[in-house]
């Protein structure tokens, strides 16, 4: 089942993006990160609810767009591993898997 | 009398918490945090200079609404005896929904056990609850929680059981993943581990 998500994810030449469940054969290199967003947002904006996330260089994640999902509150769990932590494995982690399955 | 203030996101999750449990337990923390509650349960009690029991009993006052599984019924194997945490903590619920202020009596709760229709013998006066069986799935108690919190709740718009129930699947195929990346072994992940991961996970895959 695709999500309402759409990840951007750098790559060796740039960025691409990527999503859950849809396999697309040649998905396209975008040599910047705005022009990336920019074909990102043509497609979430048209969609009833959805959001990008755009996986950086340094291994942080950033939410963008978010529109039609019901409110996800702050973490009220606080682990010793440290939030920032957590959000580069699950960042890593997510990256990888839809690398793997394009 | 101290009084605590209920808490209407706060979902109190009694069950056993040993490893042949634990896929249950993380499948219904993932439910509720999918559905934008807040999941709590005695894991939260790590100060053993605490009265165990007034901790539980100031975590059930809070929680407006209760999953109790009495999957652990049966005898242990070791001991040869039931476990009572479970069924005294659900009495605590009811007690306090039942005797307490206005606000208590709103309190509403789920029934879990691994079987149906087992209580009938071993806890009868619990008939007339709502009681299900996931019947050791984690992917069905993810459909009962997810049902009857979005009924007890009123709240509209929230995913649907299936859509949880997958994203749940791919949530387990990631963790042992997370877990190199976090450099923590996945049997050793504390509830604020495992709940702030769940939390993170779930921003980045809706």
């Amino acid at each position: 089942m695709p999500t309402l998500t759409t990840h951007i994810i750098p790559t060796d030449g740039g960025w691409t993006i990527r999503k859950e469940g849809v396999v697309r054969r040649s998905p396209g290199v975008y040599s910047t990160l705005n022009q990336a967003l920019e074909v990102a947002r043509r497609t979430v904006q048209r969609s009833r609810a959805g959001q990008i996330v755009v996986h950086l260089r340094d291994g942080s994640m950033r939410r963008h767009d978010v529109h039609g999902l019901p409110p996800l509150p702050a973490s009220p769990y606080k682990s010793d591993i440290g939030t920032r932590a957590i959000k580069r494995a699950v960042s890593a982690v997510i990256r990888e898997r839809l690398m793997r399955e394009a | 009398m101290r009084q605590s203030r209920l808490h209407r996101k706060d979902v109190f999750i009694n069950c056993p918490f040993d490893d042949e449990y634990k896929p249950i337990f993380e499948a219904i923390v993932f439910a509720v945090r999918s559905l934008g509650f807040k999941a709590r349960c005695a894991l939260e009690i790590d100060d053993s200079s605490e009265v165990r029991l007034l901790k539980i009993t100031t975590l059930i006052e809070q929680c407006a609404f209760g999953v109790h599984d009495l999957s652990s019924v049966g005898l242990s194997v070791g001991t040869n005896l039931p476990r009572f945490n479970m069924p005294l903590e659900l009495g605590l619920f009811l007690g306090c929904k039942i005797f307490g202020s206005e606000a208590q009596r709103s309190k509403s709760c789920l029934i879990l056990d691994s079987e149906p229709y087992r209580y009938r013998t071993s806890i009868s006066d619990i008939s007339g609850q709502d009681i299900h069986a996931h019947r050791g799935e984690p992917e069905r108690a993810i459909v009962e929680v997810r049902n009857w919190l979005a009924s007890a709740s009123g709240s509209k718009g929230l995913p649907g059981g299936a859509e949880i129930a997958s994203r749940y699947v791919r949530f387990v195929r990631d963790l042992p993943d997370l877990c190199v990346n976090m450099k923590r072994q996945p049997e050793k992940l504390t509830f604020a581990d495992f709940a702030e991961t769940v939390d993170i996970w779930l921003e980045s895959d809706r």
